[in-house]
This record gives C-alpha cells, sequence and structure tokens, in this order.
C-alpha cells in the first residue's frame, strides 16, 4: 500500500482535495484550519491501494501549534512514500516558503498547484515547466474545486516515478557551506541542519538523541562558525534566504499583468472591516442567523416535522400494532417509549439545519476570520484571543467540533481557557429545550427568551474569562497572527453535502445513543425494582432515582423527579431532556404527545421555574460526547474535572438567580 | 531603528529591516510569514476597535495585534 500526506497552508484546499481523492466527505471551509486533526481515507486506483492522510495546514516545519507539531511529526516518524503538497497559485511566495522546506525532508513530493482557475481569472499565469525545473519536483496545475487535473494527479501519484528532490532552495547562497558540513557529519536531512544553525530545540534533542557528544560539539563549531560569518541571528539569516529565493523563483515563474489592482477581497473589505460599519454588519449578520432559524421559517419547519412525527407517524405506528393486536406492552414501548424519544428530537432537525447552514456560510466565505480580526480586541480582555471566536461560533452548533477546533490556538492556557468556555455557547441541542419551554410558558416572546439565553450563555463566559484570567489560568493572551484569507463563494456542493452530512450525523444520532435512552428510559419508568411492569410511574425505578435527587434542585424552583431525571438523561445527550421529558410526562396512551406535554409542563412548572430550569440547562455539562472530548483535548483528568465541577456549580448558582429574580417579577 | 510596524498609518508602505529578539515565539512565526528582513509590508487596516491591524505582506493579507507589530522595526517608504 502506497502511503501519501497532503501537507500544504492552511486554506490551501487540502481538505477539499482529499475529498476528491478519497471521495469523503470532509469539513472544509475558508478558514484557517479547519482540519484539525489527521484524517486517513483509502482509494484504489489502476490496482493500486493507495492511502491518503491529510494532515493540518501548517506555515511551516517549525511547530508553534499543535497542528503543527501533528504534520512535522508524522513527516518524520511515518515516512510517507510521497508527499502532496499543495501550493495555492494565488499565493506563491508564502506557500513555496513550506514547499522549500519540505524538499529539504529527504521525501519525495509532487507539488499540487492548486486554484490554477482562480489565478488565470485573474490574468496571471505560472510557467510550470520552469517551476518544476527550479523545484526539482513534479509540480500539476490543478483545481480541486472544479475538478481539474486530478486524474492526471493520481496516476502520477501511483506512478511512483517522480524523483527524490536532490537540491535546496538555499543551495545559491553563501549559506549553503555551513548547510552542507552539517549534513556530511550529521548525515540528516538538509532541513534539520537548518534547524541546528537556527538553534532549535527540538533539531538539538534530535540530534543527540542519536549522535555521540563528539560529533554534536563538531556541529556547535559549524553553526558557531556561521554566527560570527553572518553576525545576525541565524533565523533570520534562513528565513530570509529562503524567501529572497523564492521571490526571484516567482519572478521567473509568474506572470502578471497587474500587481496593484484593487481585488474583490479588498473591496469587501473596505465595508465589511469598515472602521464603523463592521460592528453593526457584524451584530446584524448574527442577528439574522437567529431570525431566520428561531423565527417564522424556523418555526414552521418545526411545525411541520411535528405534525409528521405527532399525526402522521405516531397514528400509523399504533394504528398498525392494534390492527396486530400486538400486546400492549409493546405497544407502549413504541407509542409512549420510542416514537415520543426520538421523533421529538427528529422534530429539531430542520432548525438545526438552518443554523449549521449559516455557519457552513460564513465559514466557508471567508467571514469567520474578518469576524476574529473585529472582535479580538473584545475577546482579550476575557483573557480570550480573536481566534477563539470561531470555535465559540461553532458551539452554537455543536460543542464536539467546537472544543476540537479550538486547536488552532497556540498556547495551552489560551486552549484550556477555550475548552472551558466554549460549552457556555448554546449548542443546538439544547435549542430544543427552550423551545419547547418558551413556547409554553412564554408564547408572545419565545424568540426573545430564547435570544435572552443565548445571551446569557455569552455572558456567563465572559464573566467566567475574567474570573479564571485572574485565578487558576493566569499569563499572557498568545500572538495573534492570522492570515485574512480572500472572500470565496460558497460552493452550493460543499453546502449540500455538509448539511447532508450533519443531517446522517443527527439521524444516526437519534437511532442510536437517543434510541437507546428511550428505550432504556421506558424500562426504568415502566418497571418497578422488583421487575414487574408498573402503569403508575410514581413506583418507577426512575420515579425512585429522580424523588432522592430532586430535593437538591428545589431552590432552584424544579424539585421535581421528573424534571431532576430528565436533567440526568441530558448527560447522554442534551436531545434526551425534551425525549425523558416527553416520556415521562405523557403516561396516559395518547395520540397527541406534543399537547399532551405542553398541559403536563405548564401544570409542573411555573413561569420562574422553567426559566431556572432552562437556564440550568444551558450551563451544565453538555453531554457525554462533550465530557470524552473534553478529557482527550485537555489530555488532563484533573483539568476535565475541574471544566465538569466548574460548569456544575456555575449552572447551579445561576439558575438559583434567575429563579430567585423572576419570582420578583412572575 | 526605532520606527516599528505601529508607526504607520493607513495605506503606508515600509521595508523591514529587523525583528526583535524580545520573544522568539513572535519572531519565529512572523518569519514563518513572510516578515524577513527587505519584505515590504503595508499597512491595510485598523480594527474597528483599535486592534489588531491588518497588512499586506508577500501578497496577502495578514492580520496582527499592535503587541506584535511593535516587534518589527521597519523603514518608511
Amino acid at each position: 500500500m502506497m502511503k501519501v500526506a497532503l501537507v500544504g497552508n492552511p486554506n490551501s484546499g487540502k481538505t477539499t482535495l482529499y475529498n476528491k481523492l478519497t471521495k469523503s466527505r470532509s469539513r472544509v471551509g475558508n478558514w484557517a484550519g479547519v482540519t484539525v486533526e489527521r484524517k486517513d481515507g483509502k482509494f484504489h486506483y489502476k490496482n493500486h491501494l493507495v492511502n491518503v492522510t491529510d494532515l493540518p495546514g501548517i506555515y511551516s516545519l517549525s511547530p508553534y501549534s499543535q497542528e503543527e507539531v501533528i504534520s512535522r511529526n508524522f513527516i518524520f516518524d511515518e515516512r510517507p512514500d510521497v508527499i502532496v503538497n499543495i501550493v495555492d497559485a494565488t499565493n506563491l511566495e508564502r506557500n513555496l516558503y513550506l514547499t522549500s522546506q519540505l524538499l529539504e525532508t529527504n521525501t519525495k513530493v509532487i507539488v499540487a498547484l492548486n486554484m490554477i482557475d482562480v489565478l488565470e481569472e485573474s490574468k496571471k499565469h505560472i510557467d510550470v515547466k520552469e517551476l518544476e525545473k527550479s523545484l526539482g519536483c513534479k509540480v500539476i496545475p490543478i483545481s480541486a474545486s472544479k475538478n481539474i487535473n486530478i486524474t492526471v494527479l493520481i496516476d502520477e501519484i501511483v506512478s511512483g516515478d517522480y524523483p527524490m528532490p536532490a537540491s535546496s532552495i538555499l543551495e545559491s547562497s553563501y549559506l549553503y557551506k555551513y548547510i552542507a558540513e552539517i549534513n556530511y557529519i550529521t548525515n540528516f536531512d538538509t532541513l534539520i541542519s537548518t534547524k541546528l544553525l537556527e538553534d532549535d530545540i527540538e533539531a538539538q534533542k534530535f540530534v543527540k538523541k542519536r549522535l555521540d557528544e563528539d560529533t554534536v560539539d563538531n556541529i556547535n563549531e559549524v553553526v558557531q562558525n556561521a554566527k560570527n560569518y553572518f553576525k545576525e541571528p541565524m533565523d533570520m539569516v534562513i528565513a530570509d534566504e529562503r524567501y529572497k529565493n523564492i521571490v526571484s523563483l516567482c519572478k521567473k515563474v509568474l506572470t502578471v499583468d497587474d500587481t496593484n489592482k484593487e481585488t474583490i477581497t479588498d473591496k469587501v473589505d473596505k465595508i465589511l472591516t469598515h472602521k464603523f460599519f463592521a460592528i453593526p454588519i457584524f451584530l446584524l449578520c448574527m442577528y439574522l442567523v437567529f431570525a431566520v432559524t428561531f423565527g417564522p421559517i424556523g418555526t414552521f419547519l418545526l411545525e411541520s416535522a411535528e405534525y409528521l412525527v405527532d399525526d402522521v407517524i405516531l397514528t400509523f405506528v399504533e394504528n398498525t400494532l392494534n390492527a396486530l393486536n400486538a400486546s400492549d406492552w409493546v405497544i407502549s414501548l413504541f407509542t409512549e417509549g420510542i416514537i415520543p424519544g426520538v421523533g421529538m428530537i427528529l422534530t429539531f432537525l430542520p432548525q438545526i439545519l438552518i443554523l449549521f447552514l449559516f455557519l457552513t456560510i460564513l465559514e466557508d466565505s471567508g467571514y469567520m476570520a474578518r469576524a476574529a480580526f473585529i472582535m479580538d480586541n473584545f475577546l482579550r480582555r476575557f483573557g480570550l484571543s480573536g481566534k477563539a471566536f470561531v470555535p465559540m461560533l461553532m458551539g452554537f452548533g455543536c460543542t464536539v467540533p467546537a472544543i476540537m477546533a479550538t486547536r488552532t490556538l497556540e498556547s495551552e492556557r489560551d486552549r484550556r481557557l477555550a475548552i472551558i468556555l466554549t460549552p457556555f455557547m448554546s449548542c443546538g441541542a439544547r435549542l430544543q429545550v427552550y423551545i419547547v419551554f418558551a413556547a409554553i410558558f412564554f408564547p408572545n416572546n419565545t424568540s426573545f427568551v430564547v435570544f435572552s439565553l443565548y445571551i446569557l450563555g455569552i455572558i456567563v463566559a465572559i464573566l467566567s474569562g475574567l474570573l479564571l484570567k485572574v485565578t487558576v489560568l493566569k499569563g499572557e493572551v498568545e500572538t495573534f497572527i492570522m492570515e485574512l484569507p480572500p472572500y470565496r463563494m460558497p460552493s452550493f456542493k460543499n453546502l449540500v453535502l455538509n448539511l447532508w452530512d450533519k443531517a446522517k450525523g443527527f439521524i444516526y444520532k437519534a437511532g442510536t445513543i437517543l434510541l437507546v435512552a428511550a428505550i432504556f428510559i421506558w424500562v426504568l419508568q415502566r418497571f418497578t425494582f422488583d421487575f414487574t411492569m408498573t402503569s403508575s410511574a410514581d413506583e418507577s425505578i426512575l420515579a425512585s432515582i429522580g424523588k432522592f435527587i430532586a430535593p437538591v434542585f428545589t431552590p432552584l424552583g424544579f424539585g421535581e423527579w421528573r424534571a431532576t431525571v430528565s436533567l440526568l438523561t441530558g448527560l447522554i445527550a442534551k436531545e434526551a431532556v425534551i425525549s425523558s421529558l416527553s416520556i415521562l410526562y405523557t403516561a396516559t396512551e395518547s395520540l397527541d404527545a406534543t399537547k399532551e406535554l405542553t398541559i403536563a409542563l405548564s401544570q409542573n412548572f411555573t413561569r420562574a421555574s422553567s426559566l431556572s430550569y432552562m437556564t440550568f440547562v444551558l450551563l451544565y455539562t453538555p453531554c457525554v460526547v462533550a465530557f470524552a472530548t473534553t478529557k482527550r483535548e485537555m489530555a488532563s483528568w484533573k483539568w476535565t474535572m475541574f471544566t465538569v465541577g466548574y460548569q456544575t456549580v456555575v449552572a447551579y448558582i445561576f439558575s438559583f438567580i434567575v429563579y430567585e429574580i423572576s419570582l420578583l417579577f412572575f | 531603528m526605532d520606527i516599528t510596524l505601529n508607526d504607520l498609518s493607513i495605506g503606508e508602505k515600509c521595508i523591514v529591516l529587523d525583528l526583535s529578539t524580545d520573544n522568539l515565539a513572535i519572531r519565529r512565526r512572523l518569519l514563518d510569514m513572510g516578515i524577513t528582513k527587505n519584505a515590504e509590508i503595508t499597512l491595510q487596516k485598523i480594527a474597528p476597535l483599535g486592534d489588531p491591524i491588518e497588512i499586506k505582506v508577500r501578497g496577502y493579507s495578514l492580520s496582527i495585534r499592535k503587541s506584535e507589530a511593535k516587534e518589527v522595526y521597519v523603514e518608511k517608504i
């Protein structure tokens, strides 16, 4: 099997190419750092089995963020057969910087010159033959999104017929004398020699592990000689030489009509990042997203879906089962367990898809990076960087990918803080709880109540940032060196694929975790401790557990066992809160689960306690998947437990405050 | 060597003279992103809240904070 690694700058189209090669559908976005973890995919072509690894985007092989470490380690440890280096043709100079380093790793390299269509549209031209000659490796102009030359690239990959890069771009400079000396002493690749010249700590460790002391001394001597000769820091000398050679290379291969022409991106940015308009436009964008998702359009879709589940499917199943003379418990399992539990979830699918649609458009178009640019100064006051803005925004969709997206943050401190705060961004699953409660208790102000909860989440995150910044997570906010990619029209196909992916994931979740949860709750609720079936929910196992814990929540206004149990099942997935409430409160046989739930909730909650309940749902630990992701990303039980503990305490305190204040008004 | 990237007004161009060695992580990052000696930089924009700034370097747009921009010594052109 052939091992191929896709390496390239962030936002150069790696993931699009990966999808084209493997026919899989990974998340693609116009935001630096969409691939946060390496991804492996296989494809068959002309009797070859090829394994493709999509690595996170990097700007160089000097690792600063975790994603760069992943990429660098992969190349050095797993030794791919060939690196396919994706180079953004519209941004040749900076992209070739990484290429120049890759060519020094003693690994075969094919350059896939991506976005060739965009380049030609802007009346520029690259002399591919000349570029090949200068770099000493194969160069194939492609367009991953427009499907240009993809088969040519695949043919080239599987042919295996390409040279080991022999030359370094630095060869023509005086500096190379020292690099060659170190190469000769160590027998390692050129890149390691340049890193040794720069006093790179990782490279020094690497060498110390493998070579004896005398050899290391010899290397140090060469390094010292170089320093004496250049009389300035070597990192500057090397970066400068690389870029100098790249610039002259670009001059040779790139024909440009007019360099100073204002691009479309410049024009759009004149408005979108304008001194006065930027913030109002940003807020308007956010408001529009919410207004469409939770306003008339979203509500219409929700009601249609509800009709489908409650009136069509439920009736159909019940009639069918009756016609088949099914026993009572089977009917109960379906009509009181599975359909209210799983079906209720599916009614929220349209709204969640709308929210994801907007997030995808914002990301694909390149606006997310601008949002980070606009918000950085604001977020820094709470100990976060503007880069944390994207994970935060993704948190409104789902906490799990949001936590993973914090990998774009460079410092450990920033990441920890972002991981702790992200769950306070109300995810799509929690929205379902608000919709149900707000519609019942605040029928005239539903959107306002839902919007306020989102705002409350943000306020709690801000306060937490301020608190944690001066207590457990002291330290400076790290760098904010971020590329602002050109605006791109989101591709319709990409949008559809993304949404389909989300829908699939959602339905899968409903069919697995939530189905099991629904059956589990039904069993706990229908059986007593001695496993006899009971029709009275009060005697069930679930009731006993709930009644035991419920008093804890009395100060919050919902010390009632069914509400308590639903919070517990909400730990499986937040969608389960509503399905549990639905199962628990619709004990009698009914043809309309939604209406019955409405009546039951309005009897068991007050306006004040419903607000307090929603607040608790907003703030407590999102779900087991989020918990597992937090554990993996923090790589520390201590911090994971701190996160969960913190969220629980915060949820309790804020629910209490909300309840007490609400009591004054209602 | 007293003028830094922060002393530019919008639309002004400069040539990089040197980077400070105060913070090696920032320095490394800036070098990798193409802010090396003799690189030409244009100040494109300042964010609405006064920080960060947007610069054009090597044909692309980069956003950096003022605290990072002060590490870049330049000469106006």
